[in-house]
């Protein structure tokens, strides 16, 4: 059987093929052929089955997980659909992640401001330092 | 390592480059006063973060500034000066934080968020307003957040602080941790939950 979206009666998928059709699945626009075969390897794979569960479940928990991939942007386009569903529907998610985000830009922030000066003691101490080391 | 953050090492323009390494390498004592120049205020300001005892801090850095010195012959050029110095003040710090006497961990459980048997918030977040500089003045926002990373379990504390202020990447965090890029990114992760916690009190849209 040829591993192709669209052709998944009796198909064993595996991991890229799961991730293939997830979309798909997600958006209801999947044949029933497809959703048994990414039901049948979600089954078995314990990734796979991760991803599944939450995308069918969608509960806050499990998308907390995703939280800090999806602020960095480094969440993969699968699981964005996955998070970005969830968010569609939960406003306290999307309040979480936006209060998540201020956090993040406000830790950077509080490092902002004025530097300390360095105190002539320990300037003096540094280079006394370096020019024993250069003598030695 | 890369740095992103705002408060970092990096060189100006003027600092990076050859030519200061060279002058380094030579031994010129007007090198060494230029680096301490540039570097030492950012430097000493990173080291503060993480150690938050000035005779400690100030100890760090010199011991930064001498290691990197006499490593200068090392030194290959591939980052510039600023980000080089970093590094090694850094791991002087993290050194230092080791070999202080360690108090027990605290635990970082009760300022995770929490959820129902469905795995749905239990207390609903509610959104915080446009930031905190509408209602609060700078300084004063400034001073309440870092008070609030100070309040954080101590490894989660550093880890938040290398990883959102000092700009480290997810595996040069590891490395300087000695954990793994899975540990470091959990960790990381936990501290900004917590600091969001501590902070939603004063952060919710017209609380303040």
């Amino acid at each position: 059987m040829i591993d192709s979206p669209g052709n998944d009666d009796d198909l064993a998928l595996d991991c890229a093929g799961l991730h293939a059709r997830l979309l798909s699945v997600l958006n209801e626009e999947a044949t029933p052929a497809t959703v048994r075969a990414v039901e049948a390897h979600a089954a078995w794979c314990d990734e796979c089955g991760r991803l599944w569960k939450i995308a069918h479940e969608s509960s806050c928990r499990e998308l907390a997980d995703f939280l800090d991939d999806y602020v960095d942007g480094t969440l993969p386009a699968d699981q964005r659909a996955v998070f970005d569903r969830h968010m569609s529907v939960c406003p306290e998610c999307v309040a979480y992640l936006e209060s998540y985000r201020q956090t993040v830009a406000a830790a950077r922030d509080s490092a902002a401001g004025g530097l300390p000066s360095i105190p002539e003691r320990l300037r003096a101490a540094i280079l006394d330092s370096q020019r024993d080391d250069n003598r030695a | 390592m890369s740095l992103g953050g705002p408060e970092t090492g990096r060189s100006s323009a003027g600092a990076s480059g050859g030519e200061l390494v060279a002058r380094l390498r030579a031994r010129d004592p007007s090198a060494f006063d230029e680096v301490l120049s540039e570097f030492g205020p950012r430097l000493l300001a990173t080291s503060l973060r993480l150690l938050r005892q000035d005779a400690d801090a100030q100890d760090a850095v010199q011991e930064g500034f001498l290691a990197a010195f006499r490593s200068v012959d090392r030194f290959e050029g591939r980052a510039d000066v600023g980000t080089w110095l970093h590094r090694i003040v850094v791991n002087a710090c993290l050194m230092r934080l080791r070999s202080r006497k360690s108090r027990p961990e605290t635990s970082i459980d009760a300022l995770l968020p929490t959820y129902d048997h469905s795995g749905h918030h239990r207390m609903g977040p509610r959104a915080w307003g446009g930031g905190p500089s509408e209602t609060m003045e700078r300084e004063e926002r400034r001073r309440l957040v870092r008070d609030a990373i100070d309040s954080l379990p101590e490894r989660h504390r550093v880890a938040l602080l290398l990883r959102d202020i000092e700009g480290l990447s997810n595996d040069e965090l590891a490395g300087a941790l000695d954990v793994s890029a899975g540990t470091a990114k959990v960790r990381v992760h936990r501290a900004r939950q917590a600091l969001r916690t501590l902070l939603d009190p004063s952060m919710r849209a017209g609380d303040l």
